[in-house]
Parts: structure tokens; sequence; C-alpha cells
């Protein structure tokens, strides 16, 4: 089919979508219907990510962590089993007290870090990109105010288990908070992921900070980490983020990104940790790391 | 004040912004259900696979920027996506690539065998997929010019302000890309290419 020749309105219609194929100038019906297609909208419903997407930005604007709504925690659950756990064999279960998830830390490196932040107030414990990079944590600002907390602190940890940490994190809360309750599936648990039993502690080399942490050492109150985040955002440095799984902390240089602006996982993400699982109130190991991205 | 059900008009998304600004949860999730679809689907067309992970750092950095925004929500929505642009650039520059061409082999995979990609757009063809054809049947600068003005919405003037060129060559980037648009998606041959 010839195509006519187009004049400035004609073209600026097409792209804005004010052009059907039907009513297009010959030739251009394909490029009509194409363009059309593109500029589809989509449903004003929950999309993924939002969640976390949203608490994040919240954080960063109130200049203070911000928790998932209730109902949007549960949502956020949900989603991170379904998505998650469902790889992992169906490892992955809300059993007695503890709460088990599954996150294999593939969401988007600054989502990551807010449902780990995030999940961390359900006493849930998922891999923060933050957390990714030299793992040299050595438990400094490991807080408890009883010795529980060096229990909570010193979760199994995988060699390398990228992905898995959550799941073996999951399994050690589930551990400590049910002794000698273990579900079912945290008993299958080492038959499927099977190494974060048998790794020892500070020897995962940093492939998830929160492996990393020698975290040995307990204070008796709360100590904040990292509040600077800002900083690492705006100069493309590594985020120090304390956050993440109790106990570990440290001097987590994460991999920053180049450029002016910050990298992944930075803006807004904010450390914060709980131990332990439902049951182990003792071991109230906490440590907030705020900041404004 | 519960976010839209609907897709809202102008007056209740400068509403929402506002209400954004001040990190309520409903004016951001407002602004995030009228904004992210679109947003990702730009970033798509220009960075494939990472789309996702590109748009939650543009809605971080946007996140800082709230709170001092002059401007209502169209305004945001510029920044928005001149925000998109940057890190569309940043991001592929770091990598050494331009494009990611598994996007556009999933996109051209569901072109049937015998029929042409014209009669194909115009039988049926998702959002997601329309994209990808766009990016793969244009130049970068092209394909970038399209995008904006057909998936951000922005007009002429605000690609030219994103983009950093005049209007006129704008508008000159445009008819190139229309017209390339209609020869690729009436020739079988530019189909074969790209499935192979």
């Amino acid at each position: 089919m010839r195509r006519t020749r187009l004049d400035d309105r004609t073209a600026d219609r097409l792209t804005a979508g004010a052009v059907t194929p039907e009513d297009a100038p010959p030739g251009y019906a394909g490029v009509a219907g194409l363009l059309q297609a593109a500029r589809t909208g989509a449903a004003a419903q929950e999309l993924p990510y939002e969640a976390a997407t949203v608490a994040s930005m919240r954080s960063v604007l109130l200049g203070h962590p911000v928790p998932l709504s209730t109902s949007r925690r549960k949502k956020m659950i949900s989603k991170v089993l379904t998505a998650k756990a469902a790889a992992l064999a169906g490892v992955a279960v809300l059993g007695g007290g503890g709460v088990a998830a599954a996150a294999t830390g593939s969401l988007p490196a600054s989502v990551q870090s807010t449902v780990s932040s995030a999940l961390s107030h359900v006493d849930i414990s998922v891999p923060n990109p933050n957390h990714h990079g030299h793992g040299h944590g050595h438990g400094a600002t490991s807080n408890g105010s009883t010795n529980d907390s060096s229990k909570s602190s010193t979760a199994p940890n995988g060699q390398g288990l990228k992905g898995n940490s959550g799941l073996c994190n999951a399994a050690t809360h589930n551990k400590d908070s049910q002794a000698g309750t273990h579900s079912r599936v945290f008993s299958n648990f080492s038959t499927v992921v099977g190494t974060c039993t048998t790794a020892s502690p500070g020897k995962s080399n940093g492939s998830n900070a929160n492996n990393g942490g020698d975290s040995s050492s307990t204070n008796g109150s709360t100590t904040s980490g990292s509040t600077d985040h800002g900083n690492s955002a705006n100069h493309g440095q590594g985020s120090s983020n304390s956050g993440g799984t109790a106990g570990t902390s440290g001097t987590s240089t994460g991999s920053g990104s180049s450029g002016t602006d910050s990298g992944p996982g930075h803006a807004g993400t904010t450390g914060s940790s709980h131990s332990g699982g439902n049951d182990s109130q003792g071991a109230s190991a906490s440590s907030h790391a705020g900041g404004k991205g | 004040m519960p976010a839209f059900r609907s897709v809202p008009d102008d007056d209740q998304l400068d509403e929402a912004l506002a209400a954004a600004s001040q990190g309520e949860e409903w004016g951001l999730v407002a602004l995030y259900r009228w904004a992210h679809p679109p947003l990702v689907r730009y970033l798509a067309g220009r960075a494939g696979d990472e789309a996702e992970d590109l748009a939650s750092e543009v809605w971080l950095e946007a996140s800082r920027r709230l709170a001092d925004f002059q401007g209502g929500a169209q305004d945001f929505r510029r920044f928005l996506f001149a925000v998109a642009h940057r890190r569309s650039i940043d991001r592929l520059r770091r990598q050494g690539r331009r494009r990611t061409e598994p996007t556009v082999a999933t996109a051209l995979e569901a072109v049937a065998s015998d029929a042409t990609v014209e009669e194909l757009v115009l039988d049926r063809i998702s959002a997601e997929e329309a994209t990808a054809l766009i990016s793969a049947l244009l130049p970068d600068d092209q394909a970038e010019v399209v995008l904006l003005r057909v998936v951000a919405g922005l007009s002429v003037a605000e690609v030219a302000e994103v983009v950093g060129r005049r209007p006129a060559a704008v508008s000159v980037i445009q008819h190139r890309a229309l017209r390339r648009l209609a020869r690729s998606l009436q020739d079988s041959p530019a189909l074969q290419r790209y499935r192979s």
C-alpha cells in the first residue's frame, strides 16, 4: 500500500494515540494500531512492588522508617511467599509462632531492600541487597537486652547462599522460637537447601551481609547503625545499612553505582531488624538504622 | 482519602501529588498507580528486563525531591520520565549496550509465521509487545522519542526538554520514526530479520 506523506498535525495525532487504524492515512494503519496498543493504560489496581515502593518513598519523605500497614504487610507476605517460596518446592510456611519467608532476593534491588526492612518487623528475614558486597560485619552493633540475643544473632549462615539466607534465617528463627517443635517444612529444610545448616558464621564472604557478620558481641541497649543512606545515594557509594538479620551489621559496604545518583536500593531503605521468632521475646535485639535516603 | 478506583483526572492527581509530598500513603499510591505502568513500559523499551528495577530507582529518586516539588501532576509525570530517561542512559552506558535483545525476541516470538507484522498489530498485540516492537524496529533516538510521546504521553515540547533537543528536532525525529515504522510493519523481510 502506498503511503501518504504525513503532515505535522497528523504525525502528532498519531503519536498522541488520537488516530485509529481505520482513520489512519494510507499505509499507516499498522502504525496507528501499534501506537495505540503501546499507549494502553493500566487499571487503577494494586501493582507489583507497590507496597514496598510506597513504603520506601514514605520513609524518604518522612525521614524515618515506615513499616507497611497491616493489610499491605499481609499482602506482601503473601506475594513473597507465592512468588518466591513456590519456586523452592513449597518450602515456605507460616508455621506455629515462626514465620518463614522464602524470599530469594530477586525483587528489584531497591524494593528488595524495603521488603527486607518491612518484613523484619514481622520477624521475617529476607536478603537485603544493601548488604551485598564485602560483608565485613563483625557484629559491632549487635544488640540485645538478654543473652538470648546471641542465640538469635548466630544464625546459621550459608556458604555463599545467596537467595537462601532468608530461608536459613527463617528456619533458625523457627528453631529458636520453637525448640523441639520444628515444623515439618523446616524439618525438610535442610534436605532441600542443605548447606546453610553446615556453614560457619562469617564465612560467607559477603555474598549477603546478613550472613557475613560475626555478631557475637551484644550491647545492653539498642544501638543504631548507619544513619546516612543519603550520602551513599548521592555519591554513588555503597550503602552501609545496619538492618537486616538481627545481630548482623557493621561495616558492610554494598556495591554502589557510578553516576551522580543513587544506585539500586539506596534511598529510603532503612535497616531495621528484630531477632527471633514471635515467641522469642527475650531476644529483643533490634537495630533501627533510620535516616533519610 | 483512599486511592482512586478509576483513572483520576488532573485535579485529583494534583490533590494526590500534594498529599504525596506530605508523605501521605494514599497520595503516593495514587501517583504510583497512575504513572508506574507507563514508566515500566518505557523503561522496558529502553532497558528490557531491568525495567522494574530501574523504575523502583526512579521512584525513590522522585520521592527525594517530592517534598519540594513545584508544579502539578503532569509536571511531575514529565519530571518522572526525565529521571527515567537519565537512568536508562546511565544503565545502558554502564552495561555497554543499547537495548536488550531478548525483549525483542520475546515480543516477536508471538508473531504468526504467515502474517505480516501489520496484520498482527491490527489483530492483537499487548502494550508490552507493542513497546518492544517499537524499540526493535526503530533506531535508538527514534525509539526514545516515540516511547516518550506514546507511552509517557508527553508533548513534543516536553520530549524535547527531556531528551535535551529542540522541539523542531524532535518533530523531525518523530516523522522519521513514523515513516520507518510504517515501512517496517509492511515489509515482511523486516519481520523475517527479527524473527531469525
